[in-house]
């Protein structure tokens, strides 16, 4: 995948985003194990487990489901309903199965329901997030630098926004959840060739909108 | 870059939400929520789910009246006709809990169905009719007996899937279809090849599809 662009003017992802990115990679994958365990245990009626398996995913799919649905204050609510239906599911939860992608398969499930309700993608509750500052602006070595790093985020939250929402949600769980593709395929029911071609049509349309904003990848 | 993703490349996309990191997850109080079958629990439920439905099945047979005559009940009838059904319905339930894709799924509900039928009737063909008139008969008792297993199984499978719902759901009614099927073999004498594969076959497919039409959302978590 070709990423550089002879036009290029400032980089929008400073380096020290690139190593955040990376460092947390393994941190993400690192409780799939552990949840494995949690959740075998919380089907089979050890209720002490549902404290910890929420401990340990509740800030990932609280993630999971602001990326999708890109309102705080939705996803608070989605993740309460998602939680509910795991609780609710739990004795259907498959011995010696992977737990994450079932986990993800219901909050997108839910968040599906959410949106077939009619409450999709609140406008209102976009602009609660879109002056933000880039997350590493502190870190960066100008005020332009951390400007420009605002304004390429405000361009890739459009872009999540304005995609098809089957590569919105191939691209966040490859890239934000830190998912195998054959994980990300089990969630999305798809297969791992069509999931692939997903996120490579999301990846795309952010460096097409990059680079027409003249932002660089 | 169609068939190989680079996924490090990915990561030259920021997180537009990074900045929303949420860490103070406030637990819920486990007892506050209601109150939810363990697997155990949910397995016990099953099985006399199944067990229902089959004294429901074997009581509108004795009802209807066993298979008489010349073509009564015999040891290759049990086993094939009835014996095999049950083993391919078994398999479709097998199929449905696996962790199998959706196209998969599909094509082992349809790969056992259509296995079982045509390795059950080819053993058992006999003496019988061909008329449109005996296979619609059978038509209609195999969608009738299927009713119960199809209903038993909507309400004991409810939150049962997460993902590949419609497909998971349609081997399920497979499974109440071949349960009907095994059922009916036990009413009707009629061992023509085209009687068991038409007559006694449509059912399952019934059976499939209103498993599907009305299972496959309350089988969704």
């Amino acid at each position: 995948m070709e990423s550089s662009s002879p036009e290029a003017h400032v980089p929008i992802v400073p380096e020290s985003t690139h190593s955040h990115d990376e460092a947390r990679l393994p941190d993400r994958l690192a409780p799939s194990a552990l949840c494995d365990g949690l959740m075998d245990r919380y089907a089979t009626g050890d209720a002490s487990a549902f404290a910890e398996l929420y401990r340990q995913l509740a800030p990932r799919l609280r993630m999971f489901l602001l990326r999708l649905c890109g309102s705080p204050r939705l996803s608070e609510d989605l993740l309460q309903d998602t939680f509910l239906r795991i609780h609710r599911a739990r004795g259907s939860f498959t011995k010696g199965a992977a737990a994450m992608p079932w986990i993800y398969a219901i909050a997108r499930n839910v968040f599906l329901d959410n949106v077939r309700k009619g409450r999709e993608r609140s406008a209102v509750a976009m602009d609660e997030l879109r002056e933000e500052p880039h997350p590493l602006a502190h870190s960066l070595p100008t005020p332009e630098a951390a400007m420009v790093a605002t304004e390429s985020l405000a361009i890739v939250r459009s872009t999540l926004e304005r995609m098809p929402p089957a590569h919105r949600e191939a691209f966040i769980l490859i890239r934000f959840e830190g998912m195998s593709v054959a994980d990300a395929a089990q969630v999305l029911d798809a297969s791992e060739a069509a999931v692939k071609v997903r996120a490579f049509r999301a990846y795309e349309a952010f460096r097409s909108a990059l680079r027409s904003a003249g932002k660089d990848l | 870059m169609t068939t190989e993703l680079d996924r490090e490349a990915l990561f030259d996309i920021p997180d537009p939400y990074a900045a929303s990191e949420w860490t103070d997850a406030v637990v819920p109080r486990v007892d506050e929520l209601p109150p939810a079958p363990t697997r155990m629990q949910l397995r016990a439920t099953r099985v006399l789910a199944v067990a229902v439905a089959a004294a429901c099945d074997i009581a509108l047979v004795m009802a209807m009246g066993l298979r008489g005559g010349k073509a009564g009940i015999t040891p290759g009838v049990v086993l094939l006709g009835v014996g095999l059904p049950l083993l391919g319905a078994a398999g479709a339930v097998a199929v449905a809990q696996s962790s199998a894709s959706r196209r998969n799924t599909v094509m082992g509900s349809i790969a056992i169905a259509y296995l079982v039928f045509t390795a059950t009737a080819l053993a058992t063909r006999g003496p019988g009719s061909v008329s449109a008139e005996a296979m619609v008969r059978c038509m209609v008792v195999g969608a009738g007996l299927s009713a119960v297993p199809v209903l038993v199984s909507i309400l004991c499978m409810r939150r049962a899937f997460a993902t590949a719902i419609r497909s998971r759901s349609a081997a399920i009614g497979v499974a109440s279809g071949l349960l009907a099927a095994a059922a009916t073999r036990m009413h009707c004498g009629d061992d023509a090849l085209l009687h068991v594969l038409l007559g006694h076959g449509a059912p399952v497919v019934v059976a499939m599809v209103a498993t599907v039409a009305w299972g496959a959302r309350r089988m969704r978590s």
